[in-house]
């Protein structure tokens, strides 16, 4: 599906017209302080203000011309699984790294990643995965004494 | 004459093995830790400074002082390479460095990088040597009203010359200044949208962010095309940098280095700022400013510099008034000390052994980095040649590591994720990153001396303006904000505008 | 946000083999301040001591405000402790409502210095003695700004309490560390401050150094009188040490003890601290907290005659 420039923008200045609300209000409730001694409340307050009034010059704009053609969301039919893959990658790594270990959630991570985001074999997967695992392993844990988790596996 | 014999003295105290040695372990360690995204030089110089307790205080000084070069150099390699900056210094880097390495240029990118901090480190040694004292007196000048009019003006050039719209970048520094907000309030205590949680007391991380917004993002858009990009397939040809560069990056490289030496002066991310001026100057000067962010080496040449030289400048105050810039510096001062020495205004008078020394140690430490580095590049080259779907996910696994290592905090690693799909979304809106990165560095800083302005000036905003300096400031900010409206000049603009709209950032 | 390169929970707390590993000290303030210049004095004697890196860590923010708040919060293993100043830690969690720790939630090792707190105005500022500045200053009541480090610390309440007394009123600047309060008195962006005696005596030539807060005048400070001489009864002062949580266990707090109060007894480490302008103390968990107890009510008083809210 096609869109326009302007309806992107559209979309982006409710974004900010909430968060600049967001901010104002939320400014209230840490004091604002006066201008004589300004709180902590007192840059979210005028800041928020600022960039809803931005926000709504934005959103009127975008009512003028139609703005260039954009390509659609996902530029190709599969894309938005790998996004969509990739980020859950991400989030799983973050929940399950101190309770697999480092070594182990790497292993999992770069194998999967590999092999399901642009496919490659079996053996390729595995060869990187588990070299990535090692190498990263002895370059954080051992070299730099980093402190990462050896999980319950005690690796 | 006095400044030959000055250099003599150092150069006798500086070329001893020992001393040499030193430059090189803290030149190399510098490196290694800045090329590795997230660790910083602090944690090095943090490593390294008990092994320093049974050496001179001179060839403390030289290796710590190696470690920081180091450390900025490495950076700016896995800019142009992943697109991930070693530091915030490093963010203007990516914009043309990277492009850069998409096209197969980048040993002219990282030859450039190299031989531009080697540059522009020198020229903020002459600087040094020729200039201290009174540099110092010029930086004194500036207090809370100068500092704040400083930053707005250093946050308006940059939205001056973004690429897009100018009403997309402010909204972007000013949300950025709005995050910048998040976490303990410095002079009160109040804790602001931490949510209870006491990493986010700190406030958002930098390098969180950056990773975010930069690394994360990036490697997801590239996820999003089938890779119908042979990446760097192209050979790479030429991995030093030709004819044609050296002749079109001259001038910024020398523009860099001056500018980044005076920014540098000033306690404060000295290095940011002087890279993201520098990259706004050269854009303006430029006969193609269009074609900045699609990997223009100027845009490489000049920030590289600009951010070396202003590493230079930040030991100025540290050696005329005994005040650290930064929290690198800061250790540096807690070495002095641990030897015995006082620093102050009478420092390069009591020790000028130290005080020469330190500064051919710079000299040769940026040698150091140049042989280092170049040979290296062959190397990191090589890397790129992995193809991406191997290599995007152990780009994403540094990044995770990285910004764990930092506090060792889970809730660091989800921000950066946060910021990564926020990073992702910005830029299929055609909305600028690098405002909101600028203005979440500087902007809990911008808000203390905008504070701190108002109590000493009793409420009253116009001691921004009563104030000469924090009033030139105000002026050309106010200029820059104001020209586009001005027909003739905000047509060009709007040409520039038209021709880039519709391109990716 | 330092990276913390070693920062290991022991697992089991020993006094034997305690420590085991790095030492992580959490510096309440900006590098270069008074706490940073007493913890890099101690640093090499306490890793003899320990055998162990002693590593500092910059946690400013709120006047100390955000680091003890984490400090209270830390694992009490003897592994993380931290720098202090005597009256913020008692004043802080009275005052300021978003502080997360209280006074007894710490155990203090050894009281290592303290720092009269003294009065300095800037080099081109129109008066030369105490009393032309009282003069000034109820000329022009409010207009003259002071600078000081933090609210509810030391500076802050030298600074009321001077105004009592001499029947002034001095707009209060609040900066994070005593560097900014310097660079701003010596650009000249503040009119004057209250400080910390170490710096008025490295800056001495830079700026006026009006008075101190000390029963006598300071050998370092020969030239400067005190507040009594002028009348004033105020003894301002902060003191620093080292801390950690209450609930580190008994041994290993003797431990630390121990080697703090090896360092701050040694002849070298005393004469530099009095060089910088500190005097130097050596004291240690009893009568540390003897200290503490006897500066709290002394303090308390005080605010309740300045009448402060609760913010």
């Amino acid at each position: 599906m096609e869109r326009t420039q302007s309806q992107y923008d559209r979309v982006a200045a409710i974004f900010f017209l909430i968060v600049g609300a967001f901010f104002a209000l939320y400014a209230r409730a840490v004091e604002i302080g006066t201008w004589n001694e300004p709180g902590p409340g007192f840059l979210p307050f005028y800041a928020g203000i600022i960039i809803s009034i931005m926000a709504f010059a934005l959103f009127v704009k975008s009512r003028g011309k139609k703005g260039p053609v954009r390509p659609s969301f996902f530029p190709e039919a599969g894309s938005w699984k790998r996004v969509l893959a990739t980020f859950t990658a991400l989030i799983v790594y973050n929940f399950i790294f101190d309770y697999l270990g480092f070594a182990l959630t790497t292993f999992l991570f770069v194998g999967v990643l590999v092999k399901f985001i642009f496919p490659q074999s079996w053996a390729k997967t595995l060869i990187v995965a588990v070299s990535a695992a090692i190498i990263a392993r002895l370059l954080f844990i051992n070299f730099l004494e980093t402190q990462l988790p050896k999980g319950f596996l005690g690796f | 004459m006095d400044l030959l014999n000055h250099i003599l003295l150092g150069a006798q105290v500086l070329f001893t093995p020992g001393n040499i040695f030193f430059c090189f372990i803290g030149v190399l360690m510098g490196t290694l830790v800045g090329v590795l995204p997230g660790l910083g030089p602090t944690a090095a110089i943090a490593l390294l400074l008990p092994n320093t307790f049974h050496v001179s205080p001179v060839t403390a000084i030289i290796m710590l002082a190696g470690i920081y070069y180091g450390a900025m150099y490495g950076g700016s390699t896995t800019s142009i390479l992943v697109n991930i900056p070693g530091e915030a210094a490093s963010v203007i880097t990516c914009l043309d460095g990277y492009q850069m390495a998409l096209k197969g240029r980048a040993g002219a990118a990282l030859g450039i990088a190299a031989f531009g901090s080697f540059i522009a480190g020198t020229i903020s040694v002459i600087g040094l040597m020729l200039v201290a004292p009174p540099l110092a007196k010029f930086a004194l000048a500036f207090g809370p009203p100068e500092y704040f009019s400083l930053m707005l003006m250093g946050i308006v050039i940059l939205i001056y010359l973004a690429s897009g719209s100018i009403l997309k970048a402010l909204m972007m520094a000013v949300f950025g200044l709005l995050i910048g907000t998040i976490g303990m309030d410095s002079i009160s205590a109040t804790q602001r949208l931490t949510f209870g949680l006491l990493e986010l007391s700190d406030g958002v991380g930098l390098i969180p962010a950056i990773m975010g917004l930069f690394g994360v993002a990036e490697v997801i858009a590239n996820v999003e095309q089938e890779i119908k990009r042979e990446i760097i397939a192209t050979k790479v040809k030429n991995l030093l940098p030709n004819l044609q560069d050296w002749k079109d990056s001259f001038w910024p490289m020398i523009r860099g280095g001056i500018l980044g030496f005076f920014i540098g002066i000033l306690p404060g991310p000295a290095p940011v700022i002087s890279a993201f001026s520098s990259y706004a100057i050269e854009k303006k000067l430029s006969k193609h400013p269009e074609k900045f962010g699609t990997g223009m080496i100027q845009g490489v040449a000049g920030p590289e510099s600009a951010n070396n030289a202003a590493t230079g400048g930040a030991f100025i105050p540290l050696f005329t008034l005994g005040i650290p810039a930064n929290s690198v510096i800061a250790i540096l001062l807690g070495a002095f000390m641990i030897h015995g020495i006082q620093p102050g205004p009478m420092l390069i008078d009591k020790y000028p052994d130290l005080f020469w020394g330190t500064i051919m140690s710079m000299y040769l430490g940026n040698v150091m980095l140049l042989v280092l580095n170049l040979p290296l590049i062959g190397l990191w080259v090589k890397v790129l040649k992995v193809p991406y779907p191997i290599l995007f996910p152990l780009i994403l696994l540094f990044c995770l590591v990285g910004v764990f290592s930092l506090n060792y905090s889970k809730v660091e690693v989800a921000l950066m994720i946060g910021f990564g799909v926020f990073g992702y979304l910005a830029r299929k809106f055609q909305f600028e990153m690098a405002p909101l990165v600028l203005a979440l560095v500087i902007g809990p800083m911008m808000e203390n001396n905008l504070r701190l302005s108002l109590v000493i000036s009793q409420g009253s905003p116009w001691i921004f303006i009563e104030k000469p300096i924090s009033a030139a400031f105000i002026l050309v900010s106010l200029a820059l904000l104001i020209s586009p409206f001005i027909p003739w000049i905000g047509k060009r603009r709007r040409k520039l505008q038209e021709k880039v709209e519709g391109e990716q950032i | 946000m330092m990276l913390v390169l070693s920062f290991i929970p022991a697992a089991s707390a020993d006094a034997q083999d305690f420590p085991k590993g790095p030492i992580n000290y959490m510096n309440p303030f900006n590098p270069g301040g008074e706490v940073d210049i007493a913890a890099r004095a101690m640093q090499p004697y306490l890793e003899k001591n320990l055998a162990q890196p002693f590593v500092i860590n910059y946690q400013p923010g709120a006047g100390g405000g955000l680091c003890w708040s984490k400090l209270a919060a830390a694992k009490p293993d003897g592994y993380n402790i931290g720098g202090f100043s005597i009256p913020h830690i008692i004043l802080q969690p009275i005052f300021m409502k978003d502080v997360t720790y209280k006074t007894e939630d710490f155990v203090i090792f050894s009281i290592v210095e303290y720092t009269p707190i003294g009065f300095g105005v800037k080099k081109d500022f129109q008066v030369n003695t105490l009393k032309e500045f009282i003069e000034y200053a109820k000329a022009n009541p409010g207009k003259v700004s002071c600078g000081g480090v933090g609210k509810f610390t030391g500076h802050h309440f030298a600074t009321l309490q001077f105004m009592k007394l001499a029947g002034v009123k001095v707009n209060y600047v609040t900066f994070q560390g005593t560097s900014q309060v310097q660079t701003a008195l010596m650009g000249g962006h503040i009119d004057a401050a209250f400080t910390n005696s170490s710096m008025l005596v490295t800056t001495k030539d830079q700026i006026k150094v009006l008075a101190i807060g000390a029963p006598q005048r300071m050998t370092q400070l020969k030239d400067v009188p005190t507040f009594e001489e002028f009348g004033f009864k105020m003894y301002p002062r902060i003191a620093r040490g080292a801390m950690g949580p209450k609930a580190i266990p008994q041994d290993i707090q003797k431990r630390l003890e121990k080697a703090f109060l090896d360092t701050t007894s040694k002849p070298e480490f005393r004469a530099k601290m009095e060089a910088a302008g500190f005097v130097p103390q050596v004291m240690g968990i009893e009568e540390s907290h003897k200290f503490l107890e006897a500066e709290a009510i002394t303090i308390k008083q005080l605010a309740q005659e300045f009448d402060l809210k609760r913010q």
